[in-house]
């Protein structure tokens, strides 16, 4: 009886734990590069609009997912070239790409969802069945743990994190930096951009305008929880996943003990908590020094500067 | 051969007008074809953006993007990124509503036949003429002192968000962009909670949807004839403007939050908490945003809160983000943010002109709000984060 | 007497240079760094660039080394034109940098590090290949190395170490060594010169970038003199002398850098500046100050020797309020008051009286995009609640014209000057506001001789004349030597000898690298 619940509880979970683990996960091998992804957002609600688009035209839900997977990363080599071939601040850069992805979404999305309000199309999204679900979460952890072995045990990984932390250092020892920065963002934003494909197609099946919006920054927040490390990820990624999940039992437990919070509060926990949670592992210095960022986060990598 | 980007010898002034004007041409020439790829005509675009830079409702969002564009000035001289603004325009709203409708005045019921009593009393007004349980509102104050205090309640509940984040970056170095981006979200969530439930109204309106009473129109900002526009929005413009511009120059204060953004660790090392100057500089922020915040609210055409129904489309009409263009395109130069205002206020007019066209003449195409605010602004200020770099950096052929 | 020519290789065409470079040009917004530079290295040989700080030298081997581009002029390797655009083509060429700052990741192990430059392992290859490949080859070239150690926790010396290995495992044809001897101990030298000789021996070829004249003259075989971005010339060391090589550097201006020992005030004078049992932590939370006391009477300079990296940083970033002390106390004595301070933060501590040089000045003690007016007032002693730019204007020129800063206005912006010149602005600056203390981390650093000189000629009359104490650390022996009264040696967090000036050099040496 016990296996029983706690399968269905797993189950249940499983599609909001995937897509907010492999974001999660695109956004930490983005930011080992060094490259401060505050386009998250912007890609993640392009990428369900996409997804959506796409499936009208192309009925098959595996085959959306790879294409959009396939166009965000391209999306990613772009802000990877953008910001290491020129001298531009990842900030501008990111806020900037993370507008236009907010108008295109719209843009594309809207005039199909109002034709298939029309037609009264159905949408071939995936199943909700357990093998459907239970095959994309055992996906997401063994991409998880691929992640962690490419990181930290081989040449590669060690590029990359080498790449975030001295740029010049790594280029001094032999390193192109652009070669190295294109294969993570293109690598993270291929996850991302798998990550909001399966929101739409495993989780809300459905799109309306401004889907999305918020999830890319949740994602930024467990990666940023967790350190940026693959395998702690899994372990943010769970505890956000059962909040979104269980707000509303939340809700009712509350309630018992006499606390009434709105529908309102309840949509607003999980923004909650990307900010209270980041807060909590800040603070704490054990925590703090272990999840620090990359040295070279967000900095512009830059070679022609002064000397003293 | 190779494209190589060098640091410039000598740094060029042309530069400084340039690439704003420039990112500005190539953005709505970017946004034209975007948009003509689905059937917008392109003359009709470019003909309702330039409408907009003659209309009378763009005066309304020149007064705001002003406001704005000084406030988040003010935190990215500082290299803090206030994209938080809606939030904090948001609690503006709040603090100001709850002032205008239960402090400054408050609403209550009264029996249908006692009703026409208060018709003409001074200092009273029906808000609901309705037949079963009428609602009438009662001034407690004089209304120049409440309308004074909407804003400073404002100014302060804008500032108080803003420190959250502020907190966070100063003491934590939590990355900024991602709190005060997220902390929009809740924030648009906790206002349709008090919208909701603490500060719902009486009337039937009010019951039937998620929304306050209407204000008191004493309270209501007084609109200049023949604009949507009102007076204190623009008096309050004028004051930010200049008393800003003078702090930066003539106090010690000012001239550390300039210093902030280029070399906080230089602040350290003379003995200036630099931390102390984040807050500051996100108070500041965050108290301009509320009192942008204040007016929205204050203004005639809306005079009450209501729930937000769609976070694509807030009653802060997304101005928290449209005003991060304009404090780019100012260079961060204090003195150029009226011109990139009005620019933008037009550009953002324009974009609701040509909506408006759009599904008058052409229905099929169904474009919304937010794909004719978002495309044009991501277009210029991508176009502009690129150029912008030809200031300082020049790029060479080598064979 | 102009600027002569020294060439002693007139017409000689022995062997072919491994590199050549010809008519390089470079400029920097306000400086032209290189004029007109043409020099070859020749296989077998130690060929030393010497130059004061601000020469070009280093200019030069970073566009060797593709790190900066030049303006104008030609490279040369193996007699081949080439286009170096970045690190890796020089490698590719034979020629492999080994700086004064190690240019490895700290938080990744040396096996991580030197996968990085090794080729023939792909980019899917574990680390744990890489390892093995190393711990066999270190034990070819006989060099010792736990591969799997992450950078951070090496000494300074092991990082050189590492660097060469890196060198040699590349198959480089030319090693340069920009500045990388200056911070090493008097033994671990030697062992780099035998190495660089033993190295020559094979037919490689060592470029060493130096501002050192007797390190020039004992290892090198040729010497090419830099002056003001000008080569001066290129003579054999075996037939010129010190005195020939530093009118090379110098020139004219030779008169103004004899000065020789300073006035000193003598004994006597109260304590100003009381330190006990200080500990400090380091950025990594291990402790780099273990335990340091000492005290600094009224105009007393007291010099912190050591090899850098031994907690000379952190005990000075303490001092000056900017680091966490976790156990001892830091007593300031002012007015007949010992006002303790310890953790207080550097606001009261600039407040009573201190000023602080800063390491890192450009990063940490100067704001580029603002003004030298604005770059003064941004000190809270220099100006009230409201400021009056007339006061400050006019303490501004005031210090231009005394410190000889090389600037359009004082209301130019920082970033056009040049190094040398904002590590000037950053000095006067607070060399006005110190009133009872200096606390200081490699003062002059960049500046070329004449400035340096006349830095440490301000600092030791303000100790002089308004009995201002100082506490100044500095990775060049030489000016510890110059300046100080009392010279403190700092090895691996402790102070391991104390000195009164006078003492030779060699003896200080010794206790540093015990």
């Amino acid at each position: 009886m016990m296996i029983g619940e706690a399968f269905n509880v797993i189950i249940s979970m499983s599609s909001i734990f995937v897509f907010l683990y492999l974001a999660s996960l695109g956004n930490s091998l983005v930011e080992k590069s060094g490259i401060l992804n505050l386009a998250i957002d912007g890609a993640y609600t392009l990428g369900v609009a996409l997804v959506f688009t796409l499936l009208v035209f192309v009925n098959d839900p595996t085959l959306t997912l790879l294409i959009t997977s396939l166009l965000i990363g391209l999306l990613g080599v772009l802000i990877a070239f953008l910001t290491t071939k020129l001298p531009i601040s990842h900030g501008a850069i990111g806020l900037s790409i993370q507008f236009v992805g907010y108008g295109l979404a719209s843009f594309l999305a809207y005039p199909v969802s109002l034709k298939v309000r029309a037609e009264r199309i159905n949408l071939n999204t995936y199943p909700t069945i357990p093998e459907v679900v239970l095959t994309f979460l055992i996906l997401s952890v063994l991409i998880g743990v691929s992640a962690y072995l490419l990181i930290y045990r081989t040449k590669l990984g060690a590029a990359i994190r080498a790449v975030g932390e001295n740029p010049a250092g790594a280029s001094a020892l032999g390193i192109n930096v652009l070669k190295i920065r294109i294969i993570a963002t293109f690598l993270g934003y291929v996850l991302i951009g798998s990550a909001s494909s399966l929101f739409l197609l495993l989780y809300t099946k459905n799109w309306q305008e401004g889907l999305g919006m918020g999830y890319g920054w949740i994602s930024f927040a467990i990666s940023l929880s967790s350190g940026r490390h693959p395998l702690v990820g899994i372990v943010t990624s769970v505890i956000f996943a059962t909040l979104i999940r269980y707000a509303y039992v939340l809700q009712d437990i509350l309630i018992g003990y006499g606390i009434s919070i709105s529908t309102f509060i309840v949509i607003a926990l999980p923004f909650i908590a990307a900010v209270f949670i980041p807060l909590v592992v800040t603070a704490i210095p054990q925590l703090r020094r272990r999840f620090a960022p990359p040295k070279h986060l967000g900095k512009i990598f830059f070679s022609e500067e002064r000397s003293v | 051969m190779r494209l190589i980007v060098v640091k410039r010898v000598r740094t060029s002034n042309l530069y400084y007008v340039g690439i704003p004007a420039l990112s500005i041409l190539a953005g709505l020439a970017l946004s034209t074809l975007i948009f003509a790829s689905i059937g917008v005509p392109p003359d009709l675009f470019i003909s309702e953006i330039l409408a907009g830079f003659q209309s009378p409702q763009t005066l309304r969002y020149f007064a705001l993007l002003l406001i704005l564009g000084v406030a988040l000035t003010m935190s990215f001289r500082a290299s803090i990124w206030n994209i938080g603004a809606e939030g904090q325009m948001i609690w503006g709203m709040i603090a100001g509503g709850y002032i205008a409708l239960f402090v400054a005045a408050q609403s209550m019921y009264v029996s249908p036949s006692e009703l026409s009593n208060y018709a003409n009393m001074p200092g009273v007004e029906i808000i609901d003429a309705s037949p079963v349980k009428p609602v009438i509102s009662i001034l407690l104050m004089d209304p120049s002192l409440g309308k004074l205090l909407m804003v400073l309640f404002g100014m302060l509940a804008g500032g108080l968000w803003a420190l959250i984040p502020a907190v966070l970056k100063a003491y934590l170095d939590i990355d900024e962009v991602a709190s005060t981006l997220i902390l929009n979200y809740v924030a648009y969530q906790l206002f349709n909670h008090l919208v909701s439930y603490n500060l719902r109204g009486l009337s039937v309106q009010a019951r039937q949807f998620f929304r306050t009473d209407r204000m008191n129109s004493a309270l209501l900002f007084n609109l200049i004839p023949g604009t949507s526009v009102t007076v204190q929005e623009v008096l309050m413009a004028i004051i930010f403007f200049v008393s800003i511009i003078l702090m930066y120059r003539y106090t010690a204060v000012g001239l550390r939050l300039k210093i902030i953004g280029s070399n906080p660790q230089l602040l350290r090392s003379v003995g200036v908490d630099e931390r102390r100057y984040v807050l500051l500089a996100m108070f500041l922020s965050g108290m301009l945003a509320g009192a942008a915040g204040v007016s929205i609210l204050a203004n005639p055409g809306i005079g009450k809160l209501e729930k937000i129904a769609n976070v694509v489309s807030p009653p802060t009409m997304n101005l928290g983000y449209t005003a991060i263009l304009v404090s780019w395109l100012s260079m961060l130069d204090l003195r150029f943010i009226p011109i990139y205002a009005y620019i933008v206020a037009s550009l953002f007019q324009g974009s609701s002109l040509l909506q408006s066209e759009i599904n008058l003449l052409f229905p099929e195409l169904s474009l919304t709000g937010a794909a004719l605010t978002y495309i044009p602004i991501g277009s210029i200020l991508v176009v502009y984060v690129i150029l912008r770099i030809f200031t300082e950096y020049s790029v060479r052929i080598m064979r | 007497m102009g600027t002569q020519t020294f060439f002693s290789l007139n017409g000689e065409r022995s062997l072919n240079p491994i590199i050549s470079v010809r008519g390089l040009w470079k400029s920097f917004p306000g400086v032209v760094a290189l004029r007109d530079v043409s020099l070859d290295v020749l296989p077998g040989e130690i060929h030393a660039i010497l130059g004061e700080n601000g020469a070009g030298k280093s200019t030069l081997l970073k566009i060797l080394y593709g790190i900066y581009v030049p303006d104008k002029g030609d490279l040369f390797f193996g007699g081949r034109k080439v286009v170096v655009t970045s690190p890796q083509d020089a490698v590719r060429n034979g020629l492999v940098l080994v700086s004064q700052v190690p240019q490895l990741i700290d938080s990744l192990t040396i096996a991580e590090n030197l996968s990085l430059s090794l080729s023939q392992f792909g980019y899917v290859s574990s680390v744990r290949k890489v390892s093995r490949f190393l711990l066999e080859r270190g034990r070819e070239y006989g060099v010792k190395i736990d591969p799997d150690v992450e950078v951070w926790k090496l000494s300074y010396t092991q990082k050189q170490l590492v660097e060469i290995l890196r060198a040699l495992l590349l198959n480089a044809r030319v090693i340069a060594f920009d500045e990388a001897t200056t911070l090493l101990p008097h033994a671990e030298k030697e062992k780099l010169y035998d190495f660089m000789k033993l190295f020559k021996s094979k037919g490689g070829a060592v470029l060493l970038v130096t501002h050192k004249i007797p390190e020039a003259m004992e290892v090198s075989d040729r010497i090419t003199v830099l002056r003001r971005g000008e080569v001066v010339g290129t003579v054999r060391t075996s037939e010129t002398t010190l005195d020939q090589v530093r009118y090379m550097m110098f020139g004219e201006r030779l008169a103004q850098l004899n000065s020789g020992k300073y006035e000193r005030l003598g004994e006597g004078g109260s304590e100003v500046l009381i330190v006990r049992d200080l500990w400090v932590k380091s950025d990594y939370g291990v402790y780099a100050v273990k335990g340091v006391s000492f005290s600094v009477r009224r105009g007393e300079i007291l010099g912190i020797a050591g090899v850098a990296g031994n907690g000379q940083l952190e005990l000075i970033q303490a001092l000056a309020g900017l680091r966490k002390s976790e156990r001892g106390s830091i007593r300031l004595r002012v007015n007949g008051n010992e006002i303790d301070v310890t953790n207080k933060g550097s606001t009261i501590i600039r407040r009573l009286g201190m000023g602080y040089i800063p390491d890192e000045p450009v990063k940490k003690g100067v704001s580029l995009d603002n003004s030298i007016e604005e770059n003064i007032a941004v000190h809270p002693r220099l100006v009230r609640f409201l400021i009056s730019w007339r006061k400050v204007k006019s303490l501004a020129s005031d210090l231009v014209k005394e410190f000889s800063i090389v600037t359009p206005s004082t209301n130019t912006k920082a970033k056009v000057l040049s190094g040398g010149n904002l590590m000037k602005v950053l000095v006067a600056r607070e060399l006005t506001v110190s009133k009872i203390a200096l606390v200081a981390y490699n003062p002059t650093r960049g500046l070329d001789e004449v400035s340096a000189r006349y830095v440490r000629r301000l600092i030791v009359s303000k100790a002089v004349n308004e009995g201002m104490c100082a506490v100044i650390a500095s990775e060049d022996l030489d000016e510890i030597m110059e300046l100080s009264d009392v010279i403190a040696v700092m090895n691996s967090g402790s102070i391991v000898g104390v000195f009164k000036s006078g003492v030779s050099r060699e003896e200080v040496e010794r206790v540093m690298v015990s």
